[in-house]
């Protein structure tokens, strides 16, 4: 802790005269990182666990709309461990009989309404850098998805050629709606497939492989470096209070219109 | 006994006589011994039988011919009670003493019942939920992580049911784990509705919640303030609405310039030095340009169209003047983004308050809310073909940031 040489400073300067400042730490802002800085929040993990805890065996990304999976393993020796439930669930990860072995944890991006510094505080100094977004990994559940398709599928065994020959008569019919369809009605159908056009891109964006560095390799640790300030000159700032605060007001988007 | 037709049903009813309830002659107008002995002390203090308000202890001399049972589970009907009694029997339950480290909870601090029958020693159960189930200011932190798990808390919980089930079990110096009793509201048992608050309670817990607005432990959760000795790194996560913009200062700027530049002319020799076979100028750029990009590709430059000075056309020269002019303008622009310094000062005052100055804007530093579950932080670099991410480790608390209006304003 660094606490300031002169002693008991009145803290008029940041606007309670009264007060004494007991401890004054600088503050520095990089942005080395700053294109690539993700908050990660485990909803279901509790905050006390190493993090070693969570090293996945692998992970995967789909770079343009930056959602991230990572297969975190199960312990299958353990004896809390039902293998015949887990033979029966591994079928929705492959078919070789594995057993379900990993928990696949799915990120969701969060709405962010202010904006996010990661602060390191190391030997008495602050250094920030912003956060670009924030993202909440929680459990997916695709395997459960998949052996239900599964079973699915083994049933329409029975049905296929009649499944066909309907589908086919479908796809027709569908061609010719959006043909005869107005053009206001395409703004429409716009407006209204926005979010499942988003869905369905994002569905569409191939996952690729993510090479994850756990805290503690060489890697981490040296990208972690980049989170301290080289520079120990003082920044010039641009914004006047009240320009920030103009600047802060005119971000928030009044309810009542 | 009594042979007068109009005689009152007597026993364990005189509550009811007394409301004039129940029985069709009036009260007190049996002449019968032991009924009257009752009726006359009922008929002194109306009040006490009926409603259970305010009686002063000891003033009650008879003693019940039926034993009431005290149900725990039962309003509180103490005027047929003697008050020791009712204060044993009723006191388990009530009394969760709480431990020395004083009063938690942000809600109605102890107090006594605001009706004052007699449980000289009862205490409120502080029943601790939601946000301020942290505790107050005043408590360190280690005072508040003790039973504040959640199964600590129900441990405890339990435990003090269980007590108080055995009815006066509870005094007799059975020590009860130090424990702060979280309920539900809506668990109340219908003994004690302490509802009435006095004017000091009400005062207290005025000031202990602006105490609470106070932003408490922020300081540690910087690692302040604690002797927790050096080098202990500590990553948090700071909540502001907007950063303010910063640019580099004019020397540091220059500085920069300058360290590029020459780190520009060192790989132009280098990429001269390979290139030295090649002849014709025009052809002698290309390499160049291709040697650069890939050098420059980590600073994410932009591609400039580089002359080495060592061609000595002339063309070449006064090319390179003006592609150098246009360089440093790239390349000032990349300077001016990547700003890199101190941006402020984060002081703790010795009233608690934490506050802190980016550039020109003063903002207030509290901690935010407690948070349960892990966060990390990840750096995820999708720069080139491959993807990584690194890890950079467990977030250990959250500050918001609030801009001081009254400094702005």
């Amino acid at each position: 802790m660094s606490v300031s040489d002169t002693p008991s400073r009145s803290a008029a300067e940041y606007g309670l005269p009264d007060d004494e400042i007991v401890a004054e730490i600088p503050v520095y802002l990089t942005q080395k990182l700053d294109k690539q800085l993700h908050l990660l929040q485990y909803p279901q993990k509790d905050g006390s666990i190493t993090p070693g805890e969570l090293q996945p065996r692998e992970a995967r990304i789909k770079p343009i709309h930056g959602q991230i999976e990572l297969d975190i393993p199960l312990d299958v020796q353990s004896p809390m461990y039902n293998k015949e439930r887990g033979a029966a669930l591994g079928v929705g990860i492959s078919d070789s009989g594995r057993l379900l072995d990993i928990t696949t944890l799915v990120s969701v991006g969060i709405p962010q309404n202010s904006e996010y510094l990661a602060g390191v505080m190391r030997d008495g100094e602050l250094h920030l850098t912003a956060i670009k977004k924030a993202i909440q990994l929680r459990p997916s559940l695709r395997y459960l998805d998949r052996v239900a398709e599964k079973d699915l599928a083994a049933k329409k065994m029975d049905h296929s050629d009649e499944e066909e020959e309907v589908k086919k008569e479908t796809k027709a019919q569908s061609v010719q709606v959006t043909v005869r369809s107005a053009q206001a009605e395409e703004a429409l159908r716009q407006q209204q497939s926005s979010i499942a056009y988003m869905q369905q891109k994002l569905e569409e964006e191939p996952w690729s492989g993510l090479a994850y560095f756990d805290v503690g390799t060489e890697e981490s640790n040296a990208v972690h470096a980049d989170l301290i300030a080289d520079n120990k000159e003082d920044l010039i700032s641009k914004t006047t209070p009240d320009e920030y605060l103009t600047a802060v007001i005119g971000s928030i988007v009044p309810d009542v219109l | 006994m009594s042979d007068t037709p109009d005689k009152k049903p007597h026993g364990g009813r005189r509550t009811l006589r007394g409301r004039g309830r129940g029985g069709s002659t009036t009260p007190g107008s049996s002449t019968d011994a032991p009924p009257s002995q009752r009726l006359s002390s009922l008929r002194d203090n109306p009040q006490a039988s009926t409603s259970g308000t305010a009686k002063p202890a000891g003033k009650m001399k008879f003693t019940p011919k039926i034993p009431v049972r005290r149900n725990k589970r039962e309003p509180a009907a103490p005027s047929s009670i003697k008050p020791e009694a009712a204060a044993q029997e009723t006191k388990p339950a009530e009394q969760r003493l709480l431990d020395s480290k004083g009063v938690r909870g942000g809600g109605p601090q102890n107090g006594r019942g605001g009706r004052g029958n007699g449980r000289k020693r009862m205490e409120l159960t502080q029943r601790i939920t939601g946000p301020f189930a942290q505790g107050p200011a005043s408590l360190g932190s280690h005072a508040r992580r003790g039973p504040a798990t959640a199964s600590g808390i129900a441990y405890g919980g339990a435990a003090a049911k269980t007590e108080a089930d055995d009815g006066g079990g509870g005094l007799n110096g059975q020590e009860s784990p130090a424990v702060v009793r979280v309920t539900d509201y809506n668990e109340r048992d219908g003994q004690d509705e302490f509802d009435v608050q006095t004017e000091e309670m009400a005062l207290a817990a005025f000031e202990e919640m602006s105490r609470l607005q106070l932003d408490y432990d922020t300081a540690d959760a910087l690692g302040l303030g604690k002797s927790e000795g050096p080098a202990e790194e500590k990553l948090v996560v700071l909540q502001i609405p907007r950063i303010p913009e910063f640019e580099l200062s004019k020397p540091v700027l220059q500085r920069r310039r300058v360290a590029r530049q020459q780190q520009r002319i060192a790989q132009r020799q280098k990429a001269a030095a390979a290139a030295m076979d090649v002849d014709a100028a025009a052809v002698d750029v290309k390499p160049d340009i291709a040697a650069l990009e890939k050098a420059e590709g980590a600073d994410g430059d932009v591609t400039e169209v580089d002359v080495k000075p060592d061609v000595s056309a002339a063309d070449a020269k006064h090319a390179e003047t003006a592609d150098s002019a246009a360089e440093e303008k790239a390349g000032d622009s990349d300077l001016a983004a990547s700003v890199d310094g101190r941006a402020g000062t984060l002081v703790v005052l010795r009233s608690g308050a934490v506050k802190l100055k980016i550039g020109d804007v003063l903002f207030d530093v509290s901690r935010g809310a407690d948070c349960q579950f892990l966060r990390g932080l990840l750096a995820v670099d999708v720069r080139g073909g491959s993807s990584s991410a690194y890890m950079l480790g467990n977030v250990d608390a959250q500050l918001l940031c609030t801009p001081d209006l009254d400094s702005i304003l």
